[in-house]
């Protein structure tokens, strides 16, 4: 991964779910890089990592949708998406899908310079300070597959313990998966539901204001839970937070 | 309660609302998830422990058909007898031609998953042997005709008050519901089976092909006593479960333990190596080891040999979260959990609803954490389900859903106008800015769940926009 | 013959996956630790608390005579009469046969091999104590190591309710590496000949089967008294 001479430029992939569900978690992104004097670039018409499909054991459709990503990410140096779970579709589980194919080499280049936000904004531009504030009280869920597929954590803790005036709940079990897990959330409706109120119950017993993750698609899964509970407890990215974005959002 | 003649998904509902299930699986998978990190914690290097244990179980595979004929030679160079079984059937016809030929009437069993995988107990029972089993646990579950919900606590679903229940029927234990007396009511029922048995059937954890040995691990005594008292032993052996040395037990037995239950050894180990020698006042005078291969070989060849590390620790079941909501009977098969998700596919394809199993998880990657050997789990499970694609296992929405998706997602202008299309409908479902209510199938999101109303714009619109502005700004 | 089947089928498997397990073989090391855990100074003490924390008792006396009077306390708080034993003299206590004899307690013949095995069993059955020495045994796990043969029955460490176990502080070793290492430094390749069995005993036999309560002595001895010398 050579850095060339001259400003800082990154790749940003939003990721699919950002696009159409929470623009606001792709602008925090954007501001959040902008400010720290990264030159952002945005590929006309990337869409998605082709997770879904895979998961789902449609290796066909991901190979057509995947293949197409790995094309619009090529030449455009480090790549970084504000989603555990989709960086770790293209570091952990591209080499399966295209392996024994004309993709195998692509896939393993685009990979090596595939970053999640938070480990991009802490590992290599070397920040933890952004400047946030956030006066309440912080929870941070552990996304499953940033946390055990990319080995991901440290870094948005160190991110989130400099956001100002806010202070940090543990939330128990906070590795526990929250039940979302792609289609699983719609196919396995009864257990997501299920591991969804144990989250429900260790997320009330953190006593914060506000819980935080990193990755849209268990934010989702949380979010959904405490509104049909009727709970005035908030889930946003961390993004949202560090770009002092949480209330951006009116839900 | 014979749970495979119900579908999984059935069998998963039923699990979810009994809230007795549910009560006992917290409290067991809760202590055995504390109890492994303590344990593991304790280590001076857990990494490099279990580094080691991956290395020697794959060395073992790698020579598996050698190690085999190993210990088989050894076996019998001791004077036991080896039984060198294609499938459950054929391990069933030698244990039961050998129990007739003896004149063998009854049987004590110790834990053994393979004999459950291949339903002995039924084929013996057919040809007029009884059959006791004495781990506890499974003696539980004997008497209460059900089958084990756990890998190494099979009655981790029942309550104190349901095992008073069962034992007042079926040992005429006066009623309680205090633990102590239950032991001691299965002690003594116990007792007098393993002095009358005429022969004992166990499991194997590993064969140890250097000494020609079995090593079968526990916590009662009931395996010692299975192996120990009456006059024939039989082990059966899952053909992966080889270790090349006696020394390579000091690896796998102490993350045995510790991934089991938090031990740093089970109180019991017996190595094992034919039946007594001549001057020996106890013990075994005929030994057989059954080797059992039942598709093993087989997968040891394919994209799935990794899951014959496994050494039946149950590591992946208490810190599996789908595993702690719905316990081992709605797996259906003698294997639950993480782990059972990849096995029953292939060691019990004839269970109907098998190919569901490896969805009904989330890929958190609980279990490959916690894995002694570090089974790629969820990798597994995803090629699991590609197979099933590929074998047309799959409901024809899903595959017209997957193809929209794909389509979607590779043109840009369709992409848009299905966003576009979305939007509109959220504004109808709409309420206070979260949709509480989406169509099939999505309302199998909404049933618990609400779902955020879609913004005005998308990501990619606005960033188009700013663009747009900056460039001719 | 199904052996040939399987080890063809074994084979034509491995012909694909063999070098993938091999380069997963090559990873780590292979040589077993001798202890796994942070090595404690006092040997002894380690081995008494870990036993004690598995509820074993573990008693460190001074001698022989103190061995002899602690065993026969023990015998006398249970009213023995009978023990099921060791050979005595594989048990490293001189003065043992005289103790039991001066007690009126009467050793069990253990053997049970051949025609009347059933009977015999039921007359070994109600033995209230049991009575053995070890090989060795292991400080950090507080685990005995007790290889069987002529003289060393099974059952001798099994059968009854209480098993008093003698151990000589020379026989400690840190953990189960060092343990097997030195069986077979001290029978090599004979380790299996003259004797079928091998046993690890890690304090009183247990389950949690029932809703996780701990309970002793399900099937084997609920008491395990370790006298070490």
């Amino acid at each position: 991964m050579s850095t060339p001479a001259g400003p800082r430029r990154v790749t940003l992939f939003v990721t699919c779910i950002v696009d159409q569900l929470y623009p606001d978690i792709g602008k925090a992104t954007v501001h959040i890089l902008e400010r720290l004097g990264v030159a952002i670039h945005v590929p006309r018409g990337l869409t998605c990592c082709g997770q879904m499909a895979f998961n789902a054991g449609f290796r066909d459709e991901s190979y057509a949708v995947a293949g197409r990503t790995i094309e619009l990410l090529r030449g455009q140096g480090d790549v970084v998406l504000p989603s555990g779970s989709c960086a770790a579709m293209i570091r952990h589980l591209y080499a399966e899908l295209f392996a024994h194919s004309p993709y195998a080499g692509p896939a393993a280049e685009l990979a090596a310079r595939t970053y999640e936000l938070t480990e991009y904004l802490v590992d290599v531009l070397g920040v933890t300070d952004l400047g946030a504030h956030y006066r309440g009280r912080i929870t941070y869920h552990d996304a499953c597959h940033g946390l055990r597929f990319l080995g991901i954590g440290r870094q948005a803790r160190a991110l989130l313990a400099r956001v100002g005036e806010a202070e940090m709940r543990p939330l128990p079990n906070g590795g526990t998966c929250c039940g979302f897990g792609g289609l699983f959330a719609i196919k396995q409706h009864a257990i997501s539901e299920a591991m969804l109120e144990r989250k429900m119950h260790d997320v009330q017993a953190a006593g914060a204001d506000l819980v935080v993750t990193g990755d849209a698609s268990c934010m989702t899964q949380i979010a959904g839970g405490l509104s049909r509970r009727g709970s005035s407890i908030r889930a946003r990215h961390i993004a949202e937070v560090l770009a002092n974005m949480v209330d951006a959002r009116p839900v | 309660m014979s749970t495979h003649t119900l579908h999984f998904f059935d069998r998963v509902d039923t699990a979810l609302h009994d809230a007795t299930l549910r009560t006992a699986l917290d409290r067991a998978t809760t202590r055995f998830v504390g109890n492994r990190a303590g344990a593991i914690g304790a280590l001076s290097d857990a990494d490099r422990l279990r580094d080691q244990a991956r290395a020697l179980r794959a060395q073992a595979l790698s020579r598996l058909d050698e190690l085999l004929e190993r210990l088989a030679a050894r076996v019998e160079a001791r004077g036991g007898h080896v039984c060198w079984a294609s499938d459950g059937e054929e391990a069933k016809r030698y244990i039961a031609d050998l129990a007739r030929s003896r004149g063998v009437r009854s049987i004590v069993k110790s834990k053994s998953m393979a004999s459950e995988e291949i339903h002995l107990n039924e084929a013996l029972e057919r040809a007029g042997v009884e059959v006791v089993e004495t781990d506890l646990g499974e003696y539980i579950i004997q008497i209460a005709g059900e089958t084990p919900s756990h890998i190494i606590a099979p009655a981790i679903h029942k309550t104190r008050e349901q095992v008073g229940a069962l034992f007042e029927k079926h040992l005429g234990m006066p009623p309680t519901t205090e633990v102590p007396p239950m032991i001691r009511a299965a002690r003594q029922a116990l007792r007098q089976r393993f002095l009358r048995a005429d022969m004992g059937i166990s499991g194997v954890n590993f064969g140890v092909a250097d000494e020609g040995a079995v090593v079968i691990v526990e916590n009662e005594g009931n395996a010692r006593l299975t192996t120990s008292v009456p006059r024939i032993h039989v082990a059966i052996m899952g053909i992966e479960r080889i270790v090349e040395r006696l020394e390579d037990l000091a690896v796998m037995l102490q993350v045995l333990a510790r991934s089991a239950t938090g031990q740093k050894l089970s109180v019991y180990t017996s190595i094992i190596s034919g039946p007594a020698r001549p001057g020996e006042a106890d013990g075994p005078e005929e030994f057989h080891l059954v080797l059992l291969d039942n598709g093993r070989s087989q997968i040891l060849g394919g994209q799935y040999a990794e899951a014959l590390m496994c050494i039946r620790c149950g590591a992946c079941l208490n810190a599996c979260p789908v595993y702690q909501s719905i316990g081992g009977h709605a797996y259906g098969g003698v294997y639950s959990g993480p782990i059972g998700a990849v096995l029953t596919p292939l060691l019990q394809p004839d269970l109907p609803d098998h190919h569901l199993l490896p969805h009904a998880s989330s890929l958190c990657g609980a279990c490959q954490e916690v894995c002694p050997v570090r089974i790629a789990i969820p990798d597994l499970l995803l090629r699991l389900r590609a197979d099933a694609v590929k074998a047309g296992k799959f409901h024809p929405i899903e595959k017209t859903a997957i193809q929209g998706y794909a389509t979607m997602m590779n043109n840009p202008a369709i992409y848009r106008a299905g966003g576009t299309f979305a939007r509109l409908g959220a504004r109808l479902l709409r309420r206070k800015g979260r949709i509480r209510r989406l169509p099939p199938p999505l309302h199998l999101w909404t049933r618990g769940r609400d779902f955020p109303a879609l913004p005005a714009q998308t990501f990619s619109e606005w960033w188009e926009e700013r663009e747009r502005q900056r460039q001719s700004g | 013959m199904s052996r040939d089947h399987i080890l063809a089928n074994l084979r034509t498997s491995l012909a694909s996956n063999r070098p993938w397990l091999e380069e997963v073989a090559r990873a780590a090391p292979h040589a077993p630790p001798p202890f796994v855990h942070p090595p404690a100074a006092d040997l002894v003490a380690q081995f008494c608390e870990e036993l004690a924390k598995l509820e074993g008792r573990a008693y460190p006396v001074a001698d022989a005579e103190e061995a002899l009077e602690l065993i026969g306390r023990l015998l006398d708080e249970r009213n023995a009469r009978h023990v099921l034993a060791w050979d005595l003299a594989q048990i490293d206590l001189p003065g043992l046969a005289a103790l039991l004899a001066g007690r009126g307690v009467s050793l069990l013949d253990a053997g049970v091999q051949g025609p009347g095995r059933k009977e015999r069993l039921q007359t070994l059955e109600p033995v209230p104590v049991c009575l053995s020495g070890v090989d060795c045994a292991i400080a950090e796990s507080g685990s005995l190591v007790l290889r069987h043969g002529p003289g060393r029955p099974r059952l001798a460490s099994l059968l009854a309710p209480t098993h008093i176990a003698v151990v000589r502080r020379s026989q400690l070793v840190r953990g189960l590496g060092e343990a097997l290492a030195l069986l077979r430094e001290r029978h090599g390749a004979a380790l299996f000949d003259a004797t079928s069995h091998l046993t690890l005993i890690t304090g009183p036999s247990r389950t949690a089967d029932i809703e996780m309560t701990l309970s002793l002595g399900i099937h084997g001895p609920p008491e395990v008294h370790v006298v070490l010398i």
